[in-house]
């Protein structure tokens, strides 16, 4: 059983066997999801560990584990249908099963490269650290879990980019999609860490919320007064707002037939 | 049902916009399955919206999830309404070769598109309504959702056109530049046989493109309005729950004071 996940966990770091980019499609999603949920797991549950390994508290450490694959596959479900639907619209309907292996590799990529990180995660623990400290250091091994994923995107979006230049503009409206959907919520399934100093709970009293709108106030708040930086944040959001729209009309450019 | 499903996956698959089908006319877009499953999507995205209405709530308030699921199919619709006979008049007089029917079969299919990409965007929509208090953040995702939707569905109309003209054009095409038509065969042209596709063309816009250009952004325009005559549709938490309110300001001026609520508090 632990030998079988392994031998999986290798041949997906190594992209080989069943998780080949050019293998065939049966068979590798629901590995991928085994991946996701056991690794996710792991990692949640050693990210737990902060909030202490006395007796009262060691369901944190399951709370913790079962948030990090909720997190991703909830936040995946969420976004599925719509990315569903511009694939459609873009052409692009029979790759999608491909696509579909593509952005759950990610994921599975972002939870085995936290898991090899976790011992790291448990080390810093012991050896400093207040509360805030030790959000900031899983801030950090999600971040450098992210940036490893990318080499599976490569691997598997890098066929598909061949086939049609598309691939690559939908795979940034994704990211887009995914990351503004997450942001929210990991906020919502907050705390994942655990604060020593309160007691165990599943979802923090009061929790819910708007992540966006405490970034908005905070930032509101730290430049009261002074109305050319809230200025500055609209035309920001404005260009934002702009650049999504420019690469939406790119990406759904009327397809150009050959000219011979 | 399975019918209109059928027409709906073919809808965005880009079937309906195929040139080869388009040079034949527009009778290959059936008006009332596609009519019938915009109605169902733009409800699937009215639920989501009128959701704020019952998380908020004490006790929650039904009455506004059912309108507003009646509300979004109608503010697409009643724009349409509008704004059609505008677009049929000044297209048939600057010389478009379409009837009032066929110009309905060309637009109902962006409006297909626009609101399946809405409803897909549902999901999300009812995620952050369940999990936000914030009115302004809510009602300004909605209008940034609502733009996403209404851009790609400019898009699809934008393509239809131009292959439309394509389908238009050809035998002027081949009195032009008979020596491409029948260029030396190729081993692409062995592997596609059938016959020549148009080519969509991008300069030289005929008169067809030009009006839809225009009259894409009085759409844009009058479903703004639209949305904001019909209003409420999320509902403010603070206000009692009404078919519609009193008339005021309008919806840009709107879009701007959320705006600076939600950046000002």
């Amino acid at each position: 059983m632990m030998r079988t996940l392994l031998r999986a966990i290798d041949d997906f770091l190594r992209g080989r066997g069943v998780f080949a980019a050019d293998a065939p499609l049966s068979g590798r999603l629901r590995w991928l999801l085994v991946l996701l949920v056991t690794c996710g797991l792991f990692y949640g549950a050693v990210m737990g560990t902060y909030s202490g390994l006395t007796p009262g508290r060691l369901h944190q450490l399951l709370y913790s584990g079962v948030k990090v694959p909720l997190l991703l596959l909830a936040t995946f479900a969420l976004c599925l249908p719509s990315f569903f639907v511009i694939n459609t619209i873009a052409g692009l309907r029979e790759d999608f099963g491909e696509v579909l292996r593509a952005i759950v590799a990610t994921q599975s990529c972002i939870t085995v490269v936290l898991a090899g990180l976790a011992p790291i995660t448990g080390f810093w623990y012991l050896s400093c650290g207040n509360y805030r400290q030790a959000i900031l250091f899983n801030a950090l091994m999600f971040g450098i879990a992210t940036v490893a994923a990318q080499i599976v995107v490569r691997r598997y979006y890098g066929p598909l980019v061949r086939r049609s230049s598309r691939h690559r503009q939908l795979l940034w409206a994704w990211f887009f999609l995914y990351a503004f959907v997450g942001i929210q919520m990991g906020w919502v399934l907050r705390p994942f860490i655990g604060d020593p100093h309160i007691p165990v709970t599943f979802f923090r009293s009061g929790a819910w919320g708007n992540a966006y709108v405490v970034v908005a106030r905070l930032v509101a708040g730290s430049v009261r007064g002074t109305d050319a930086l809230i200025t500055l944040l609209w035309l920001i959001a404005a260009a934002g707002v702009a650049a999504l729209a420019f690469a939406l009309f790119r990406v759904l450019r009327p397809r150009r037939t050959r000219r011979d | 049902m399975v019918k209109w499903l059928k027409e709906l996956d073919e809808t965005l698959r880009g079937q309906k916009a195929d040139p080869r089908m388009l040079a034949e006319g527009t009778a290959h877009i059936q008006i009332a399955p596609l009519v019938a499953a915009s109605v169902v999507l733009g409800m699937i995205y009215g639920v989501c919206m009128g959701l704020y209405a019952v998380a908020t709530r004490t006790p929650p308030c039904f009455a506004q999830l059912v309108t507003s699921a009646i509300k979004v199919p109608a503010l697409f619709f009643l724009t349409l309404l509008v704004t059609f006979p505008s677009l049929y008049v000044f297209s048939a007089l600057l010389g478009v070769r379409l009837g009032p029917k066929d110009t309905f079969r060309l637009i109902l299919v962006p409006v297909t598109i626009n609101l399946a990409v809405l409803a897909s965007l549902g999901p999300i929509t009812a995620f952050f309504t369940l999990s936000t208090t914030s009115y302004p953040f809510m009602k300004l995702l909605n209008v940034l959702f609502f733009a996403v939707a209404g851009l790609i569905g400019l898009k699809i109309l934008l393509a239809m056109l131009s292959s439309l003209e394509a389908a238009q054009i050809p035998l002027a095409a081949m009195l032009r530049e008979p020596e491409k038509i029948k260029g030396p065969v190729t081993d692409a042209d062995k592997a596609t046989p059938a016959k020549p596709t148009p080519q969509p063309v991008s300069r030289d816009r005929t008169a067809a493109s030009k009006t839809f250009m225009v009259w894409v952004a009085i759409y844009a325009l009058v479903g703004a309005q639209m949305g904001w005559i019909l209003r409420p549709l999320v509902g403010s938490p603070d206000l009692p729950f009404q078919l519609f309110r009193n008339r005021e300001a309008n919806f840009f001026v709107d879009v701007f004071r959320t705006l600076s609520r939600l950046l000002g508090q």
